[in-house]
């Protein structure tokens, strides 16, 4: 056995949703920056712009970012943000006029833990070697170490999304954690 | 597969007037937070419109009580016509919300989450004859403890919602 990875998690995957005025360019870049922030390095495999209709533009953007944690382990945070009928519009808040936009936003995220990164057990006896560790050893910093260490830290990108789109359910009780 | 039992089938809650929304939500987090249930919110919609918003949550958190068993809370949270409204308390003006929110709950316990039991006809049959004979009163305990978790959590939010009457 190689490199290993864990997940996706699809039944644990939070999906937003968010149909309105919002702005586009700070929901871009706080995103970005979370990854920046917490030392991710961030790639985009997907840009897709389509042809604007009448009815708006569409944008699908995929990301996945990826963190060492130590020698064998490495964190992933996928996002996937879909916006349908994207157009400009002009807002009036406290007497000024601002340039937003309206939009239909679909975030959805996930995350990976890669397992040997580096392909240091090979052969049979590594396998056997890293079954040991794998089971025994480390199982339980796997389960509720490794796992819940990511786990929270997406809910924190979870977090800073509702912000940037100023929804209501803007809390996360979880905040401690990691 | 995971086998589940059903505790809380489809309980529904329905309140409609003024409340404030981003507190309630801070409230039912901080419940699973503090009961020890994983976070796990799966939905999170709103759509903005001119009759007001338009909000749908789900929540699914759950906790590990065993290698074998664990417990779901779920809780989809509809929010219909929400507005921002001012009322006026102790001569102050506070803004509230004002819409129908209906509350749908459900809870379960899972047993056999990992599917180590049913790799093997073997370990099936060995799994039923436990649970039928041997753990029945041990899962009969769990399902006591997810109600009481499930009805903490239906005071919780009608105490919420009954307290912090803003007229």
């Amino acid at each position: 056995m190689t490199k290993l990875t864990l997940g996706p998690y699809d039944s644990h995957a939070p999906i937003i949703k968010y149909v309105g005025v919002f702005n586009y360019d700070k929901l871009y870049r706080d995103m970005a920056g979370w990854f920046g922030k917490w030392g991710y390095e961030l790639r985009e495999n997907t840009h897709k712009h389509k042809v604007p209709l009448p009815s708006g533009s569409e944008q699908d953007i995929k990301w996945e970012g990826w963190r060492k944690v130590n020698e064998y382990v490495r964190f992933w945070i996928d996002v996937h943000l879909h916006v349908y009928d994207l157009k400009n519009v002009e807002v009036v808040k406290d007497g000024v006029k601002r340039k937003l936009w309206w939009g239909r936003v679909m975030v959805r995220l996930d995350f990976r833990i890669d397992l040997d990164y580096s392909d240091r057990f090979k052969g049979k006896m590594g396998k056997i070697m890293q079954d040991i560790l794998h089971k025994y050893i480390w199982r339980k910093q796997i389960e509720s170490g490794w796992e819940d260490e990511v786990y929270y830290r997406m809910y924190k990108l979870h977090e800073v999304i509702k912000e940037s789109l100023n929804m209501e359910s803007c809390y996360n009780a979880s905040e401690r954690r990691y | 597969m995971v086998e589940r039992v059903v505790v809380v089938d489809k309980y529904r809650v329905i309140y409609e007037g003024l409340f404030n929304f981003f507190e309630l939500y801070k409230m039912i987090s901080y419940y699973f937070e503090e009961k020890g249930y994983d976070k796990r919110e799966k939905k999170n919609i709103e759509s903005v419109s001119e009759n007001g918003k338009y909000i749908e949550l789900l929540f699914q958190p759950w906790k590990k009580i065993t290698d074998y068993a664990r417990s779901v809370l779920q809780l989809q949270i509809i929010v219909d016509d929400m507005k921002d409204v001012y009322v006026e308390r102790d001569g102050l003006k506070v803004k509230v919300n004002q819409g129908k929110i209906t509350f749908v709950f459900d809870a379960y316990l899972e047993t056999d989450y990992e599917n180590r039991w049913e790799k093997k006809p073997g370990l099936f049959f060995i799994r039923t004859l436990f649970d039928k004979y041997f753990y029945k009163p041990f899962t009969t305990n769990l399902e006591a403890e997810i109600k009481l978790d499930f009805d903490t959590l239906v005071d919780q939010i009608k105490g919420f919602l009954n307290l912090n009457k803003y007229r």
